[in-house]
């Protein structure tokens, strides 16, 4: 055995640890024959007894025994607890429409803004321009107009003007379950036959404040948008409006402005929903 | 005549998942001390200890289902939650935590293990110890851990290899480097205490 090997034995050796016994006599004549290693193995063993001499030293240590009675105190609440029978609260039960046509709605609002915000994309990319011509088009035809939301309360076309502005309805403030809408006002929401475009429509200009938006009992809101950009809005003879919320990044699938760095709050909305219970049309409430 | 057969810690373990308070209480009993001063010689702090002991046997009746014993025996599982809870709490105390010196709570209890009738050597030989204990908490956390396992407590390389996580290999190499580190750290510790005296004052001698 040379040294390099002793070196490599020498902890096993000095805590008598079980060892061939080839290797333990090749180390035994090792040291004999090596006044270096012979040294090491003598510290080696003088540590030994050194660390036992500490664990002899610290043997009557041990935990206090205010922790045994803690311990089993804890112990018995926990079989206490095991033991017990558990009480829970059941939620009252929801009826089945209750329970998934919110899930339904919110589904549906963003699978149809998937497909419209994709099919708005390549038409815009295709037909920039022809877009420019027929809004000033409809704006030049009386009869093509867009019609004020609020049929009842909508003034003489003489103070209309275009502008790229969100009006504001009073007739959609349903809660939670929705308002249902006759053929007349599901026409004056969706604008007759007029050709639309996201975010243009007529509103009067004594309901338009600084900030370019209309408002009427506290509430701002967009004009209603088809969901499905080929959508024909005249085919619906009713209609129900439901209030939901959904993140502010929707708002990019209109084409209207989106601030990145609130991306992620929550804006309301109102979904007109067809008797098919297909989404046809948002507007955007704040 | 009746034989009374000391149950296993696995019969114990078992006993109290089924809610057996006098299995806790034994089991706690015979694995207590060991942990206690594993978590002592880890950091030094009695404190930290009792904490750790705690710990470990709050985690043991929460959910000792964890305990898998093909992997190892009940008293590796427990150093190996007391090896973490450790480790834990030095991190979360490295600014607070102060190594005991000799005077203060890590005192030896000298009357047990000094045979000797000579009063010289046998403060020469709690010198040693106190020395030695200062060099075991200052080794780096993965050498100290290894030396207080093997060396400290007599585990085999299996055992601390399953207490720690870590391969059988890790262990005895780990253990070999942390020796030599003390070795070291004990001469020159005792070398420059001697110096002047003109004679090198070695390991050996001090603990012959």
């Amino acid at each position: 055995m040379n040294c390099k090997n002793f070196e490599a034995i020498i902890s096993d050796l000095a805590r008598e640890q079980m060892l061939e016994a080839h290797t333990r006599e090749s180390a035994l004549l090792h040291i004999e024959e090596c006044a270096e290693c012979a040294r090491m193995i003598e510290d080696e063993r003088a540590l030994t007894r050194g660390l036992r001499s500490l664990v002899t030293s610290m043997q009557v240590m041990e935990a206090p025994a205010s922790l045994e009675a803690t311990l089993r105190a804890k112990f018995r609440e926990q079989v206490a607890a095991q033991n017990s029978p558990v009480v829970v609260q059941m939620p009252q039960r929801a009826s089945a429409w209750q329970r998934w046509y919110p899930h339904a709605v919110a589904a549906a609002v963003l699978l149809m803004f998937a497909i419209g915000g994709a099919s708005m994309l390549r038409l815009r990319q295709e037909q920039p321009a022809a877009s420019q011509k027929n809004v000033a088009a409809s704006s030049s035809k009386p009869e093509n107009k867009a019609q004020p939301l609020n049929a009842s309360i909508a003034p003489a076309a003489t103070d209309e003007v275009e502008e790229t502005a969100p009006t504001t309805i009073d007739k959609a403030d349903a809660a939670g379950g929705g308002q249902r809408l006759s053929r007349s006002e599901v026409a004056a929401i969706t604008g007759g036959n007029a050709p639309r475009r996201p975010g243009i429509t007529s509103v009067r200009k004594s309901d338009i404040d600084r900030s370019g938006m209309s408002q009427t009992g506290g509430e701002i809101a967009t004009d209603f948008m088809p969901v499905s950009y080929g959508d024909n809005l005249n085919d619906l003879d009713n209609g129900r409006i439901v209030r939901v919320e959904m993140p502010r990044s929707a708002l990019a699938q209109f084409g209207l402005p989106v601030n990145m760095e609130r991306a992620n709050e929550r804006i309301k909305a109102d979904v007109l929903i067809g008797d098919d219970g297909m989404p046809r049309a948002i507007r955007f409430v704040r | 005549m009746a034989t009374h057969l000391t149950p296993s810690d696995d019969e114990l373990l078992r006993l109290m998942m089924a809610g057996d308070e006098a299995a806790f209480t034994a089991l706690y009993r015979r694995r207590q001390a060991g942990v206690y001063r594993f978590a002592l010689q880890m950091s030094g702090s009695e404190a930290i200890a009792e904490d750790v002991t705690q710990e470990v046997f709050l985690a043991l009746m929460s959910d000792a289902t964890r305990f898998d014993s093909s992997r190892g025996t009940l008293s590796s599982y427990l150093y190996g939650i007391a090896r973490n809870h450790v480790l834990r709490r030095l991190e979360r105390d490295r600014p607070f935590v102060q190594i005991v010196d000799d005077a203060s709570e890590g005192e030896p209890h000298t009357e047990l293990w000094a045979a000797d009738d000579n009063p010289h050597e046998e403060l020469q030989r709690n010198e040693m110890i106190g020395r030695l204990r200062q060099a075991v908490l200052a080794l780096p956390e993965h050498y100290r851990e290894v030396v207080v396992l093997c060396d400290l407590h007599e585990m085999s390389y299996v055992e601390a290899a399953s207490a720690l996580g870590c391969a059988i290999g890790t262990v005895r190499s780990r253990l070999h480097r942390a020796r030599a580190l003390l070795l070291g750290k004990l001469n020159a510790n005792i070398m420059s205490s001697e110096e002047g005296a003109g004679e090198s004052f070695r390991t050996a001698r001090c603990f012959a």
